[in-house]
Order: C-alpha cells, then structure tokens, then sequence
C-alpha cells in the first residue's frame, strides 16, 4: 500500500506539472521557452539521426542529388523575384517595401516529422546557418512553409498544409489576391488547401495557378512563389465568393531538401 | 519492486532501468526521425506510447508512470512538435499508470500475470492513449486536431499501434524478465500454481495466511500483502498483513488492563488505572467485581436508600488477577455481593468513610466470596465493591466519597451529564468522565489515546446487566500494544461502529472456523 500510495502521489504531481506546462505554453501560444529547451536538447541527436537515415535515402547534404535540388531552389527563388519584379515591381515595391536585393536560399534537409496532428518538419539547418524565423521554406516544386522557430542547428518548419497557417495568394493569371489555408492532416494523405477569393466578383476556376502574394519584407512569405493549381471550385450556400480546393505543388509527405529564403 | 528474498540486485534494476530509459529515448527519436516520414496513409503508428505502454505493463505503475511522462514532455518538446508542452506527458503518464495499476488489479483478483493479459493491456492503452491524445488536442481547440481529421487520423492510428505493440512488447517483457527471472526461478507444476490461485482467491480475506501446502508462494513475486487485495475483515480493524493474535488469546483477561489488551477488565484490576485515563474503560468487563457504582448516585440522588452502598474499596496491591474466564462468570455473585453490600451499609451511617474501614471491609468482603478466579490473585478484590460500588480510585475515588456525604459534586454533575440516556438511572453514578482523573484526558473526549485504552466494553445492555454472559474478546484486536485497532466504546464521542460491525458479522465464524481447522485458532 506504501507503494501505491506513493506513486498516486507521484501520478498527481506529474498531472499538475503537464497541466501547468500546458497552461504557459497556451498562454504564450504554443512558443514558451519548453520548445527551446527542448530544440536544444533533442536538435543535435535528430539531427545525427537525421544524418543516418538519410544516408539511407541517399539524400545526405553533400551527395549530388542534394546539390542538384539546392541549385534548384536558388533557381526557383530568382524565378520567383524575377517574375514578381516583371509583373509589377513598381508597386509591389512600394507597397511591400521590398528591398530589391537578391534572395538567399539557404539549403538543408528534413531530419523529422511531427505527427499526425502536426504538419511541421524539422530542418538541419539553424541560426548558425542565418535562419531565423518567419522565413520562407520552398522547394524546387513551390512553397513548403515557413519557420516557426530555430534553434542553433535545426529550424522548424511549419507546412503550408497545416491547418494553423493562411498564405496570402495572388492567382497568376488575374491577379486576383485570396487567402489560402491549410486543412486537417493534409499531411496524412488528403493535401488538401482551401482558397477563398477576397473579391466578389472574381472568377475562379479550375486549373489557375497561384503564387504568394508576398508580405513586408518578404517575411514570412516572399513574393511569386508558386503554391499550387486550383483543382476544384465549390460555392458554399451563403457565401459570397467563391471556394477552390486547391493541390499543392510541393509534396509535403516525401519533404527531402528544401531552401531557406534568407532575407539578410 | 516487491522486496522478496531473492530481490534482484540493486545493478541489475538500475542496468534495467537505464536500459529502459534508453528505449523511451530510442523510441521518441525514431517516431520523430523515421516513422513520421513514413509514406504511410492517414496516419503513424507511435513507438513512444508502445514503449510506454509496454514498460507500465512489464513493470509497475510508478515506472510506468514516470515513464509516460518522461517520454511524453520529450515528444512535446522534441523541435518539429507543435502542440503544446505538457499534452502527451498528460496523456502518456496516465496511459502508463492506467496500464500498470489495470495488470496489478487483474494480478490481485485473479493471480494470473500471463503475458497475454499484459499484451490485451497493453493494446487496450495504447488505443486508449491514442484517443487521449486526440481529445486533448480538441479539448485545447489545436486546429490541425478537427473532428473530420479524428475520424480519419484515429483508427488508422490505433491499427498501426496494434500492429506494432507484439515486437515492443515482446523487446520490454524479455528485458524485463530477465530482470524478473533473478527473483525466483520458474515453477514446474503448473497446476499446483493455478490451484493455489484459485485457492487464494477462494479464501481472501478469510485466512490470509493460508496456502494450500506445497504449491508455495506465487513464484515471480511471492504474496506479500501487498499484493493481496486489501478486504479485510469487517471490524476487525487490523488488516490481514499483522494477523492478529488475539484470535488465540484467552477470551478475558483479568490481567491488568494495559493499552490495547483485549478483555481488559477495566481501571478495577489495574493497579495504575487512577493514573491513567485507561480508567475511562473500566466497565469492559464486567464481573461483579467491576462493577461501577451506580449506587453512588443513587445514595447521593436519595440517601433513603443507603444501604446499597458499600464500603470504600480498599487500597488493591494486586497487580495481575488471574484470567479465569469460566470460573469467574459462573460466579452466584449477586447473593455474596449483595451481602458485602449490607455489611458496607453498616459503614455508611457515618458521613465519613476513612480507610480504617476499608480494612474490614475488604476483609469481610474476602471471607464472604470464595471465588477460585480471586484467590488467585495476590489480594483478592471485594465483590461487594465491584457489584454494587465502583471501583472508584484516584482522584475519582475522592469525588465519589465526597459525593456520597455531599450531593452533587462537579464531577458527578459531569458523570450525569456524560452518562447515557437510557442507563443514567443506574449507570450514570461513576462514568468514565468523571473517574478519570482531569489531568489526562477528561477534557479531551474522544481523542485517540483514550479511545484505544478503552476496552470492548460493546453494548451498554449486555456490558452492564448482562454480566459475562457474553465474551467480550474482540477478534482482531491487538492484545499489549498502542498499534492495536482503535475503537471506542459507547463513552467515546462518536457512536462505535466498530462493535456493531465485528460482534456480527458472517465473516467472523467463517473465520473462526477456518483458523480452527488450521489449527491457527486456539
């Protein structure tokens, strides 16, 4: 009975420990310094572990098909700049205070997963590197995310699929700005973004191409990078605009190396 | 965890222990490295609520408790986790316990530890830690944990985990076992265990100490009382772990009334009582010469009737009376006392009793009653005192003289007071509040001390009119030690439950009889 009555003692003091880490991490937004501690410690062994299984995947950072994929990164970051400048720099410029300067695509690889309920990975690269937070993730397909949070050396990554995040998104042809957000466990089979049109009478249809419309300063969202084609338009009952299921480009269940758009 | 004989060496836990630790952490890194980037669809299976599962089923509940939290907070803080700290340290560490305190219950009802009871455990926590997490998430409205995504997420999960928990289980149970296997070696009859099990269960509670002969003790972990479900005997107060002796022990004891002692036979035969307040239990037993003056009260309530009283008790040296149970119930006490007591009449026209008359009266009171049980005593109690005048002694003995010449002194109005309703006429004359003497306790009522020195004086009908009819042992009770059960009689405070419970209850012949089979009993 000594026993039992001792580990009830021990089973309630871990409930209110979990119960009060879960109340300063809710109060500070999932971003209290757990995560931190956390990243420190477990970074450096996700990211020896990451090193071997990826050995394994043949996507080790020095071999040729991770060069081949960064050198596409860096490819589609100045694609993206490019196009944005042609289309209309004048007033994105000014509207965006966009600098003008040349985006830096820092590479790395993904060492882990969240799980089912979590559409984030982690990186090997970290503020050693120059991530920072609120930066752009790509890869050579489109879009992938954006940083949550760093640590030395990894960075987490929150996918565009993910339920919490809304991209700001300019439809390629029209020009059309909109709002796209992630939808549930996108990430366990059904990637899925749901776009909505901010304007009434914009027509959307099936197969239009979105890009990121781009924020202030490029952070957390650069401007022209391609996301995803509209793949279905549904009008919901009592809506005004209209709402487009839209694929993505980026396969985010096979994430392998992807770029860092360092704004620096 | 259970201390046994043949414990498993101190390095050999902590090398399980370390061994274990380092799966948790294999396990969170691996979820997190490999498994989450698994193609799979809909969902992932989860190594670290396996691992946790399979080390609270293999184990015990604090390991497993400790367990689920560590590898929990891990998995919460570990880089890509993006739900809040705290969440699968909640969810794991009662998936842990849960899993670790369902394998004890199965163990203690039903003496079986088969590893497929641990596995169905196991998987019945998994998927319950499945679901926790799920209700968790939407208790804290995460958006990625919506309803449709439940739907989806939740039995692809669970399957996963099934499919996976016969390897972690087997890898935990053989690193465990190893460990086990160092307690005791494996039994070869196999059918004597499962008769002893049987047999256990069959007589819980009954003879806790029994075991069929020859099957032994339960091998992997001997029965400690621990593991045996704590019934214990209504009443009895004491659990089954201190068998009690007092099962054995002569059914009245006139030996001095120490603390705890069964049949005390109250403050009269003690010779210390008057500076006890173990003098508040006198009346339990109740021989003759116990008996409480109810004529004091009388005598000072209507001096008319006088010559009920008796002498005042002569200063007793006797500090052990012989226990003689059957010799002293068959006592004819009432025509010996009764006569005492007129010859104590003789004394009461004066107002003033001094002890020169106690010698007489003791003396008198001696050659009148020729009882085996008081002969045997160094110095042999007066009847007449105990059958019509209590034993008053101490500082109570001085307020029951005074009371006889001065009505109504204060430690009669509080023995009025004290005194039960029903028995006030008679019994009200000498209560334990007012013979106890004030400096230990009569201010206290009730506290613990007092309540354990007071004997099993049970009910007031049988304990006060009903003479020795009725043997007072309690069974279970602790004879010469504070540690024996505590239990008031009906001065205490609160109502005693305790006697309504063991003077009846079914339990006690059956395990009467049984310990009188086994020869324990008698």
């Amino acid at each position: 009975m000594l026993e039992a009555r001792r580990t009830r003692v021990v089973l309630a003091v871990l409930l209110v420990v979990a119960i009060a880490l879960i109340t300063i991490d809710f109060r500070d937004g999932g971003d209290s310094s757990a995560h931190g501690i956390g990243g420190r410690l477990f970074g450096p062994v996700e990211r020896v572990t990451g090193d071997v299984t990826g050995f394994f995947r043949g996507a080790t950072s020095g071999g040729e098909v991770a060069n081949l994929q960064k050198q596409n990164d860096e490819l589609r970051a100045e694609l993206a700049q490019a196009q944005t400048s042609k289309a209309n720099a004048g007033q994105l410029a000014k509207l965006l205070h966009l600098t003008g300067a040349k985006y830096k695509v820092v590479t790395g690889t993904v060492i882990a997963a969240g799980g089912e309920y979590a559409d984030a990975v982690t990186i090997n690269v970290g503020s050693a590197a120059g991530v920072a937070d609120n930066e752009t993730v790509l890869n050579g397909d489109g879009l992938v995310g954006t940083v949550t949070s760093v640590t030395s050396s990894t960075a987490t990554v929150q996918l565009a699929s993910d339920a919490g995040t809304t991209v700001g998104i300019r439809m390629a042809g029209s020009g059309q700005i909109g709002a796209l957000s992630g939808t549930a466990s996108s990430m366990t089979g059904s990637t899925a973004l749901r776009l909505t049109l901010f304007s009434a009478k914009a027509t959307l249809r099936p197969g239009q191409e979105l890009v990121t419309f781009g924020s202030v300063g490029g952070r957390p969202y650069a401007p022209g990078i391609p996301v995803g084609v509209v793949s279905a338009v549904t009008t919901q009952p009592g809506s005004l605009t209209p709402t487009g299921i839209v694929r993505p480009y980026a396969d985010f269940t096979g994430l392998g190396v992807v770029g860092v758009v360092v704004s620096r | 965890m259970t201390p046994t004989a043949t414990e498993p060496t101190a390095a050999r836990r902590t090398l399980t222990g370390v061994v274990l630790a380092a799966i948790l952490l294999a396990a969170v890194v691996l979820q997190l490295t490999v498994v989450n980037r698994l193609p799979l669809p809909a969902a992932y299976p989860d190594l670290v609520l396996l691992a946790v599962t399979a080390i609270a089923v293999c184990t015990g509940p604090l390991p497993g408790t400790l367990a689920g939290f560590a590898a929990g907070l891990a998995l919460d803080v570990a880089p890509p986790a993006s739900h809040y700290a705290g969440e699968y340290a909640l969810v794991f560490c009662l998936a842990g316990y849960g899993a670790a305190r369902a394998v004890r219950a199965i163990y203690d009802t039903t003496g079986e530890r088969d590893p497929l009871t641990m596995f169905t455990v196991m998987a019945v926590a998994a998927a319950a830690g499945e679901a926790g997490k799920a209700a968790l998430g939407m208790l804290l409205s995460q958006p990625d944990v919506t309803g449709p995504a439940i739907k989806q997420v939740l039995p692809a999960a669970i399957l996963y985990d099934l499919l996976l928990a016969p390897f972690m289980f087997l890898l935990v149970a053989r690193l465990t076992r190893q460990a086990d296997q160092e307690r005791a070696p494996a039994p070869e009859f196999s059918y004597a265990q499962r008769l002893a099990s049987v047999f256990r269960a069959a007589s819980y509670g009954a003879a806790p100490d029994l075991r069929l002969s020859g099957t032994g003790a339960d091998y992997r972990a001997p029965v400690t009382p621990r593991r045996v479900p704590r019934l214990r005997l209504d009443g009895t107060g004491d659990d089954h772990r201190s068998p009690s002796l007092p099962r054995s022990v002569p059914q009245l004891r006139l030996s001095r009334g120490g603390a705890g002692s069964i049949g005390r036979t109250g403050s009269a035969a003690s010779p210390g009582a008057a500076l006890r307040p173990a003098g508040a239990g006198s009346p339990s037993l109740n021989f003759a010469a116990d008996r409480p003056a109810r004529n004091l009260r009388r005598t000072a309530r209507s001096p008319g009737k006088n010559w009920l009283r008796s002498g005042v008790r002569p200063p007793r040296s006797a500090s052990r009376v012989t226990p003689r149970p059957a010799k002293t119930s068959a006592v004819p006490r009432h025509s010996a006392f009764r006569g005492s007591a007129f010859r104590g009449s003789a004394f009461r026209g004066s107002a003033f009793r001094g002890s020169a008359f106690r010698g007489s009266a003791f003396k008198n009171g001696a050659s009148a009653l020729r009882i085996p049980a008081y002969r045997a005593g160094a110095v042999p109690r007066i009847p007449a005192r105990g059958w019509l005048r209590a034993g008053g002694h101490g500082s109570a003995q001085g307020a029951a003289g005074v009371a006889g010449s001065a009505p109504r002194s204060g430690a009669e109005v509080l023995a009025a007071r004290s005194a039960p309703s029903g028995l006030s006429a008679l019994s009200g004359a000498v209560t334990p509040l007012a013979r106890r003497s004030p400096r230990s306790g009569w201010l206290r009522a009730g506290s613990p001390s007092w309540a354990s020195h007071t004997g099993p004086r049970l009910s007031p009908h049988r304990g006060w009119l009903g003479g020795t009819s009725r043997s007072r042992t309690v069974i279970g009770s602790t004879p010469g030690g504070a540690g024996g059960p505590r239990r008031g009689n009906w001065y205490t405070a609160g109502p005693s439950r305790d006697w309504v419970r063991h003077s009846r209850h079914p339990w006690r012949k059956r395990r009467q009889r049984l310990l009188r089979m086994v020869g324990v009993g008698r």
